[in-house]
C-alpha cells in the first residue's frame, strides 16, 4: 500500500478532524484517472456551452459497485474515442452556429490578419473552463497553432476558433477528470483545481462554476472551513438536485423503475405514469433529508409521503386533488419511512407478486452495505410459485430447510417478510389474493423479533450499520472507487458525521474534509 | 455544408469489392482462390429452454427439436454439438469441497452433471469467460486490480482470430448488439454482462446497438473513390476537412503524450487506450483519400433510421441488423462479427414474441414475459422457451440470408462460421452441456449432423478446444494454446466435429 498514511492523518492538512476509530485507517486512496460518466458529460457540456443536446445518452455506459460514477466503469476503447470526437465536432458546430452563443465566446476580433492575441485570450478563458484548470503555456501555444491551421484552411476567425473548441472537447483533459501524480506513489494533497472538480462532481455531477473556479484560483480551497462553506453554498444551488437524481436514484433503485414491468392483468391500477410518480416520490423523499431539515436516522421512520392523486389512491390517503407531488403526513398507521414507499416496494417485487428475498436482499445490500455472494457451488432448486392455498413465506421456509440455502436466506428473508403487508405495487393488504392471511413476523440481525413494517423500521434504525452504510455509499459514489482497504477512513467519516448531527449536509461535509477526499497517491 | 451524408448522396452509395472481383490483376484464368472465411459468434443470455432444445440424435440421423425449428431451411448446414462445457478454467476447481468431477443431479431436471460446472456469480463470470475460457476473477487477482469493479478480463477468441486476419479487411472486427435488456450485474462491472469482446485484457470493446452507426461505419470504410466526386469544390472542401481532422488528431496525440508524462503507470496505460482510438481515427481520415474501385457487386442496404431506444421494434431491428451483417460480409468489409442478442441476466420483457405452448405444441395466447424471471420460473416454462425460440429465429434469419448470397461455388453461409451459443445450460446456471450450434464452415466442419461428445468429467471437452479448433483448423493461425484447464489437459482439436 504505497504511501498509506496510517494514523498520521494522511496529507496532514491543518484542521483535520480524525475521530476515534478502532480500524486502521488504511489506504488514503488512489483513484484511477476518472472518465466522466455519460450523465456527467451531458451536464458538463450543458454548463460549459449552454447546450441542451445530450450526446452522452448515446455513449456506451457501464457501472460498477452500483454506480456509473466509478472510475472502473469508465471503459475506454476506440469506439468511445470515435464517439467523443464526433460529439466534439457536433457540439462545436452547434455552439458556433448560434449567433448569441457564438458572441458570448468570440469576444474580440484580431487586429490584423496575423494577430493571434485575441484568439489566445479566448483560448485561455474557454480552456480554463474546459480543462477545469488554467491551461499550461505549451497547451496555449498548441491551440494557437491549431487556430492558425484553421485559418490556413480558409476558415475565418470564428471558424478557426471552432476548430480549437472541437479539439478541446475531444481532449482527455476534458473527458477525464485528471489528477496529477508528480511523484508517483507518495501521498500528496490535491491541487485546488483538482479539489474544485471533486467537489463539483460530487455535489453537482458537473463542472465547477465561476465561483468555485475563483475559490480554486485563490488557492485556499483545501482548508476544511472553505470546503464546508462550499458544501453549504453548492447545496443551495439548483445543481445539487443531482445528488437526488444521480446519487440517490442509483443508490435507492429509483432508476430501476424506468424498466420495471408490472403484470397489469393482476395489477390493473399500474401504469407507466404511476411508475414515474413513484420514482419522483423516492427522489422527493430523499430530498426531504438532503435539502430539508430531516436527519438520516429518521430515514426509515419519517411518516411523510409525496403524493399526487394517483399515488394517494395506492396509499389509501385522501386525494390531494393534484397532479404534482404534495408533501403529506401519512396517518394511515400502515406505513412509515423509506421502506413504505411504493417505488421501493415495487422495484423490489416481481411483475406478478412480491418476493420477500428480493426485498430483503436489497435492504441488506443497499441500506446495510452487506455483500452476500452466492455460495460457489450452488446448485439451486428453482423457487417455485406458491401452490394454491400456500403463501410465499411457506415456499421460502421450505427452501431454508436446506442448510446451504439457509446461510443466505436466513439473512435475506426476515426483512422481506416484514414487508409482506405490501403487494407488488406497494398497496397495503391483510390477505393474499388466494385468501391466506399475511404473516409479517420477522427477526432482526440482533435476534429481536418484529412484526410488520413499523417495527422493522424502528429496529433497523437503531442498527449502527444502517447509518454507516449511507456514508459508505456516498463515499463510493463521490470518490469513484470502492471503500475496500479504506475502511478506517469511512469509519472516520461516520464518526465525524455523528459528532455533528446526522443531516446529509453534515455527511457531505465530513466526506469533503476527510483526507481521502483531499489527497491521493499514484499507482 | 459538406456533410458525409451529402457526399454519399452525391456519390451514390458504393462499397468496396466483394472478394472475387477484387482479386489481384494478372491471376491466371482457372486458378482458384480460397474465399475468405468469417467467424460470427452469436450470443444469447440466460441459457436455453433445454426441455425443447435438445432432441437426441446420432450423426446425420437427427431431428430438429421444437425450439430449433426455425433452422429447418439451413438444417443441412447446421452442426449440433452436445456436451461441450466451459468451466474447467475455475481456479478453485481442484480444491472444491465436493470433488469437482463427482456427478450430482441437477435439482430440477434430474440429469447428472459434474459438481464443478457451477460458477458464481454466474451472470457475470460465465458470459465474461465465454470467449476467454479463463477465470476473469483470477486475472484481476493476478493483476492486483479490484475483482468486483475492474473491467479487466482476457483477450477473447474472436479478437485473437480478428488479429490473425489484421489488414485483410477495412474493418478488423465488429461488435454488435441487438437488444439491450437491463438487469443486475451479479457483483461485477457491468461490462461482463453487456459486452463480449476484449482486444486485450485491458480493453473491453463495447458494442454497437444503433444500426445507423453500423451502416455509416461500413460505408465510411468502403467509401468510394474521391475521383468520383462530381463537384471539384466539394473535393477541395473534403480535402480541407481532412487537413483539419488531421491537425486536430495531431494535437490530441501530442497533448495526450504530454499529459501521460505527469501520470502514474496505470493512468498512463488508460490513456494508451485513448491514443489507440485516436490512431484508428487517423487511419479512417487517411483512408478516405485512398481510392477503392467501386462496383455494384456488393449490395448496400438503405441507410437505417437512427435508433435511440435499442429495445424498440425488435423485429424490425433484427431484420436490419442481419442485413447489415450480410452486407459487411458480402462486401468483405470485415470477417469477424460478434453479435450479442441481449445482455446477460436481461430482464427485458419479450413483448414482441408471441407465446407458443410447447407443451401441447400449439400457439398460446399472449406474448412472452420477463427474460430472466422466466429463466427461473421452473421447468417447461413457455415464456422462457418462446424467448429461446426467438433467439434461434434471429440466427436462422441471418443464416438464411447468408445462404442466399452466392460466393463462387458456395454461399456466403458456407464460407462463414456462425456459432450460436449461450453461457449457461438453463435456469440452473450450469456451465456443462451448453447450448451450442455451428452453422456454415463448409469443408471444415461437419454439416447437418448431431454430434455427441463424451460427458466423462475427466476427459470431456471444453470451449477452449472448440476455439482452438476454429483458430487452427479453420483459420490456420497456428495458435499453441488457448484458455485454461485446471485438469492440465493440453489443447487439442475436437476431431468429432471436423468433416
Amino acid at each position: 500500500m504505497p504511501g498509506a498514511s496510517g494514523a498520521s492523518g494522511g496529507a496532514g492538512a491543518p484542521g483535520t478532524m480524525p475521530g476515534p476509530t478502532t480500524t486502521p485507517l488504511g489506504d488514503v486512496g488512489s483513484i484511477p484517472i476518472h472518465q466522466l460518466s455519460a450523465r456527467e458529460y451531458d451536464n458538463t457540456v450543458r454548463d460549459l456551452m449552454g447546450t441542451t443536446s445530450k450526446p452522452g445518452e448515446a455513449f456506451q455506459s457501464f457501472e460498477a459497485a452500483g454506480f456509473d460514477t466509478l472510475a472502473a466503469a469508465g471503459v475506454m476503447n476506440s469506439r468511445k474515442v470515435a464517439d467523443y470526437f464526433s460529439a466534439a465536432g457536433t457540439l462545436a458546430a452547434e455552439l458556433f452556429g448560434d449567433a448569441t452563443r457564438r458572441a458570448s465566446l468570440v469576444t474580440c476580433q484580431p487586429a490584423t490578419p496575423t494577430d493571434t492575441s485575441c484568439a489566445e485570450g479566448i483560448i485561455k478563458t474557454f480552456g480554463l473552463k474546459t480543462f477545469r484548470r488554467p491551461l499550461l503555456p505549451a497547451e496555449i501555444a498548441d491551440f494557437v497553432v491549431r487556430y492558425q491551421a484553421g485559418l490556413a484552411q480558409q476558415l475565418d476567425h470564428a471558424g478557426a476558433l471552432q476548430e480549437v473548441v472541437r479539439i478541446m472537447l475531444a481532449s482527455p483533459q476534458f473527458i477525464y477528470r485528471v489528477e496529477l501524480d508528480p511523484d508517483a506513489t507518495t501521498v500528496h494533497p490535491l491541487s485546488n483545481y483538482e479539489l474544485a472538480s471533486r467537489l463539483s462532481y460530487l455535489l453537482w455531477s458537473s463542472m465547477p462554476d465561476s465561483s468555485l473556479f475563483a475559490a480554486a484560483d485563490g488557492g485556499a480551497l483545501n482548508a476544511p472551513d472553505k470546503l464546508m462553506a462550499q458544501v453549504d453554498r453548492m447545496l443551495a444551488d439548483a445543481h445539487s438536485r443531482e445528488l437526488v437524481d444521480n446519487f440517490a436514484a442509483q443508490w435507492l433503485g429509483a432508476r430501476r423503475l424506468d424498466d420495471h414491468v408490472v403484470d397489469t392483468t393482476l395489477y390493473p391500477m399500474w401504469t407507466p405514469a404511476l411508475g414515474l410518480t413513484m420514482q419522483q416520490e423516492m427522489g422527493a423523499y430523499f430530498d426531504d433529508f438532503l435539502h430539508g431539515d430531516q436527519t438520516y436516522d429518521h430515514f426509515l421512520t419519517s411518516p411523510v409521503n409525496f403524493v399526487d392523486s394517483k399515488l394517494a389512491a395506492v396509499y389509501g390517503l385522501p386525494d390531494p386533488g393534484s397532479t404534482t407531488l404534495t408533501r403529506v403526513q401519512n396517518t394511515t398507521g400502515q406505513r412509515t419511512g423509506f421502506l413504505g414507499l411504493a417505488g421501493f416496494l415495487t422495484h423490489t417485487s416481481r411483475q406478478d407478486r412480491t418476493a420477500p428475498s428480493i426485498r430483503g436482499k436489497w435492504i441488506v445490500n443497499s441500506l446495510k452495505c452487506m455483500d452476500l455472494e452466492l455460495p460457489p457451488n450452488l446448485n439451486p432448486a428453482p423457487l417455485g410459485d406458491p401452490a394454491p392455498g400456500q403463501t410465499v413465506r411457506q415456499v421460502l421456509e421450505a427452501h431454508r430447510a436446506n442448510p446451504t440455502c439457509a446461510a443466505c436466506h436466513n439473512i435475506l428473508d426476515p426483512a422481506g417478510f416484514g414487508l409482506e403487508h405490501f403487494d407488488a405495487i406497494g398497496r397495503y393488504r391483510d390477505n393474499y389474493s388466494n385468501g391466506q392471511p399475511v404473516d409479517s413476523l420477522g427477526m432482526l440481525s440482533d435476534g429481536t423479533t418484529f412484526n410488520g413494517l413499523l417495527e422493522l423500521a424502528a429496529g433497523m434504525s437503531k442498527d449502527p450499520g444502517f447509518v454507516a452504510c449511507v456514508a459508505r455509499k456516498l463515499f463510493v459514489y463521490g470518490l469513484g472507487r470502492t471503500a475496500d482497504g479504506s475502511e478506517g477512513y469511512v469509519d472516520q467519516i461516520v464518526t465525524t458525521w455523528q459528532g455533528q448531527g446526522l443531516s446529509l449536509r453534515n455527511l457531505l461535509k465530513a466526506i469533503v474534509v476527510n483526507d481521502t477526499f483531499r489527497s491521493r497517491h499514484g499507482n | 455544408m459538406l456533410t458525409r451524408r451529402n457526399v454519399l448522396r452525391g456519390l451514390g452509395v458504393t462499397l468496396g469489392l466483394p472478394f472475387l472481383e477484387s482479386l489481384a490483376p494478372g491471376r491466371a484464368i482457372g486458378q482458384t482462390v480460397a474465399p475468405p472465411k468469417r467467424f460470427i459468434p452469436i450470443y444469447f443470455p440466460n441459457g436455453a429452454g433445454v426441455e425443447w432444445w435438445d432432441k437426441p440424435g446420432n450423426g446425420a440421423t437427427w431431428d430438429l427439436a421444437p425450439l430449433l425449428r426455425p433452422l429447418a431451411p439451413v438444417k443441412a448446414k447446421t452442426l449440433f454439438i452436445k456436451n461441450l462445457g466451459n468451466y474447467t478454467w475455475r481456479r478453485d476447481l481442484l480444491t472444491m469441497s465436493t470433488p469437482w468431477y463427482s456427478l450430482i443431479p441437477r435439482q430440477d431436471i434430474g440429469t447428472m452433471m459434474p459438481a464443478g460446472a457451477f460458477n458464481t456469480p454466474s451472470h457475470s463470470r460465465d458470459p465474461g469467460a465465454m470467449l476467454t475460457c479463463v477465470d476473469g476473477d483470477g486475472v484481476r487477482q493476478d493483476r492486483k486490480v479490484d475483482v468486483t469493479t475492474s473491467p479487466v478480463n482476457a483477450t477473447t477468441a474472436d479478437q485473437i482470430i480478428a488479429q490473425g486476419l489484421m489488414g485483410k479487411t477495412p474493418i478488423n472486427s465488429m461488435q454488435l448488439g441487438l437488444l439491450n435488456g437491463s438487469g443486475e450485474f451479479d457483483g461485477r462491472n457491468s461490462v461482463f454482462s453487456q459486452n463480449m469482446s476484449w482486444s486485450d485484457p485491458e480493453t473491453a470493446m463495447g458494442k454497437e446497438l444503433n444500426p445507423q452507426k453500423v451502416f455509416d461505419a461500413l460505408v465510411q470504410a468502403g467509401a468510394a473513390a474521391p475521383g468520383q466526386t462530381a463537384n471539384p469544390a466539394d473535393a477541395a472542401a473534403a480535402a480541407r476537412r481532412r487537413a483539419l481532422d488531421q491537425s486536430a488528431l495531431d494535437s490530441l496525440k501530442a497533448s495526450t503524450v504530454a499529459l501521460q508524462n505527469q501520470l502514474s503507470m496505470s493512468d498512463k496505460a488508460e490513456l494508451d487506450k485513448y491514443l489507440t482510438g485516436v490512431r484508428e481515427l487517423e487511419q479512417k481520415v487517411a483512408a478516405t483519400t485512398t481510392s477503392m474501385p467501386a462496383t455494384a457487386q456488393c449490395k448496400p442496404v438503405a441507410r437505417p433510421m437512427a435508433t435511440t431506444d435499442a429495445n424498440q421494434d425488435p423485429v424490425g431491428r433484427m431484420g436490419v441488423m442481419n442485413d447489415l451483417i450480410v452486407m459487411a460480409l458480402q462486401c468483405d468489409m470485415t470477417r469477424v462479427v460478434t453479435y450479442m442478442l441481449d445482455n446477460s441476466r436481461s430482464e427485458l420483457v419479450y413483448g414482441h414474441v408471441a407465446k407458443y405452448d410447447f407443451t401441447n405444441d400449439k400457439p398460446a395466447t399472449g406474448t412472452a414475459g420477463n427474460y430472466h424471471a422466466s429463466q427461473h420460473a421452473g421447468l417447461r416454462n413457455n415464456d422462457f422457451a418462446s424467448i429461446t425460440n426467438w433467439q434461434v429465429r434471429v440466427a436462422a434469419d441471418l443464416a438464411q440470408k447468408l445462404d442466399a448470397v452466392q460466393e463462387g461455388e458456395r454461399t456466403l453461409l458456407d464460407n462463414s462460421l456462425l456459432m450460436l451459443f449461450s453461457d449457461m445450460h438453463h435456469g440452473d446456471h450450469a456451465g456443462f452441456d451448453l447450448p451450442m450450434m455451428l452453422l456454415g464452415g463448409a469443408g471444415t466442419f461437419k454439416q447437418g449432423q448431431y454430434v455427441t461428445l463424451t460427458e466423462d468429467p475427466q476427459s470431456c471437452r471444453q470451449y477452449r478446444d472448440l476455439y482452438f479448433t476454429i483458430m487452427n483448423h479453420y483459420f490456420g493461425l497456428g495458435i499453441k494454446s488457448f484458455g485454461d484447464d485446471m485438469r492440465k489437459i493440453p489443447n487439442a482439436e475436437i476431431a468429432e466435429i471436423l468433416a
